[in-house]
């Protein structure tokens, strides 16, 4: 997806304010749209990938003047829409009610396995490697082009690596493959490798940094050898 | 007149808030959800997992050279060994930061964090201008946002955490602290150090 998510790389974002601490949610709300993802993942209406696919799908200027955990909210309710778990009309609804009873008290629900699992995800998380006999195709060392098209669904890409060549530093086995599981489709695997970008070839000798590079995480089919032909 | 495309207008803060807790009530119902659960997962990142841990592993690598070959080997495992392990940090690599290279790692397409080592991302680490500019000015951001002035001679690699691998690093350990204990190593680390915008604390003299 050619979206505004794809930052890396792009002029005109303004410095970066960092803080020395801040706290780990900013507001109340935070905590529950924070965990409307793995409880959604758990009830099994949506993995990662696909959660990605959403924040990719809202407009520009709203995504880049919200609060990250609005994303989270976002695309939540549209997946849940899309898959039949509720209406648009049922959220509207409650939320009017909320909005005009903020201390109105939720639901009781107390299942202790919600609890048991909270503390089982954190422990434990969600691996991506598979066992796979694919041989891979590259080794460490090898010079590859990566991929240059620009799909209108979910793939992990950034527009800066598009049509790059660069040299594979690690391989990692066989991961999960979001070009897959992020659009609907049942889960494969690929091997994953990291490959080092110069920032020269990136933005061109004159703006880049001649002492910095970029170092970005690739599947199997975004690359291909570089042969000498190929290579510019 | 009307200017811009009012769907998009930022919407209040408590407009947020009654949607989330709209779209909670919802799952709860259905049996999805629940408050306690919340409360748990909230508990968990505000005072349980957080950029302390990393400190711990940091330290016991500064101390130990076995573990820390096996750290610099295979994160994930080593870690395990001290019991910090997870959630988003299923498969993590650390890279050692040192006087020639120094790494610093991003997400430029969403943001993605090593959570076991590092807690929640702080806003600063999700905002469009860190995605953008450091893949863009690596040398520059570090040191007008971050203070991290890097000589010209010193390798900047910038990390991109595009896939399921958690990169983080393993800063040099500061001159001057031989004979400190770990808890005393681990009050060095910060934050930005492992995200490699900064540099371990050097010890007053």
């Amino acid at each position: 997806m050619n979206g505004v998510h794809d930052l890396g790389g792009m002029d005109g974002m303004g410095p970066v304010h960092p803080t020395a601490w801040e706290p780990v949610y900013h507001a109340e709300w935070e905590k529950a749209a924070f965990s409307f993802f793995p409880f959604c993942a758990r009830a099994g209406m949506f993995g990662l990938d696909e959660f990605r696919r959403h924040l990719e799908q809202l407009h520009p200027v709203h995504y880049l003047t919200s609060w990250y955990y609005e994303h989270w909210l976002e695309a939540a309710e549209a997946i849940g829409k899309e898959k039949g778990f509720w209406t648009a009309d049922e959220l509207h609804e409650r939320a009017a009610y909320y909005l005009e009873y903020p201390d109105a008290p939720l639901p009781p629900h107390d299942d202790p396995a919600l609890v048991e699992f909270a503390q089982w995800a954190v422990e434990n998380g969600f691996p991506t490697q598979r066992e796979s006999a694919a041989q891979a195709q590259f080794s460490v060392g090898d010079r590859v082009r990566i991929d240059n098209t620009m799909p209108r669904r979910h793939h992990r890409r950034p527009r800066y690596s598009m049509g790059q060549i660069g040299e594979i530093m690690l391989h990692h086995g066989t991961h999960v493959f979001p070009d897959t599981t992020g659009n609907g489709k049942a889960e494969t695997s690929e091997h994953l490798y990291t490959v080092k970008l110069r920032q020269a070839d990136l933005f061109g000798e004159q703006d880049a940094d001649p002492n910095a590079c970029q170092m970005v995480d690739m599947w199997e089919p975004y690359l291909s050898l570089a042969t000498e032909e190929s290579d510019k | 007149m009307s200017k811009v495309n009012l769907s998009h207008t930022p919407h209040t803060d408590e407009e947020i808030a009654a949607r989330v807790k709209a779209l909670e009530a919802v799952l709860i119902e259905k049996g999805l959800m629940s408050e306690a659960g919340v409360n748990r997962f909230a508990e968990i990142y505000e005072n349980e997992v957080g950029p302390q841990l990393g400190s711990k592993v940091v330290a016991e690598a500064w101390i130990n050279p076995e573990f820390k070959a096996r750290l610099l080997d295979n994160a994930t495992d080593a870690c395990r060994e001290l019991g910090i392990g997870g959630l988003q940090g299923e498969h993590m690599i650390a890279l050692e930061n040192t006087k020639d290279v120094h790494n610093v790692v991003v997400c430029s397409l969403c943001s993605c964090y090593p959570w076991p080592v590092l807690g929640l991302p702080p806003n600063w680490y999700k905002s469009m201008a860190y995605r953008a500019r450091i893949t863009r000015e690596p040398r520059a951001c570090l040191k007008e946002d971050f203070g991290l002035e890097l000589p010209d001679s010193v390798e900047i690699r910038v990390w991109d955490s595009n896939s399921e691998l958690r990169y983080w690093m393993l800063p040099r350990r500061p001159d001057g602290t031989d004979g400190m204990n770990k808890e005393e190593l681990a009050a060095l680390v910060t934050r930005d150090s492992l995200i490699g915008t900064g540099l371990a604390k050097t010890p007053p003299a």
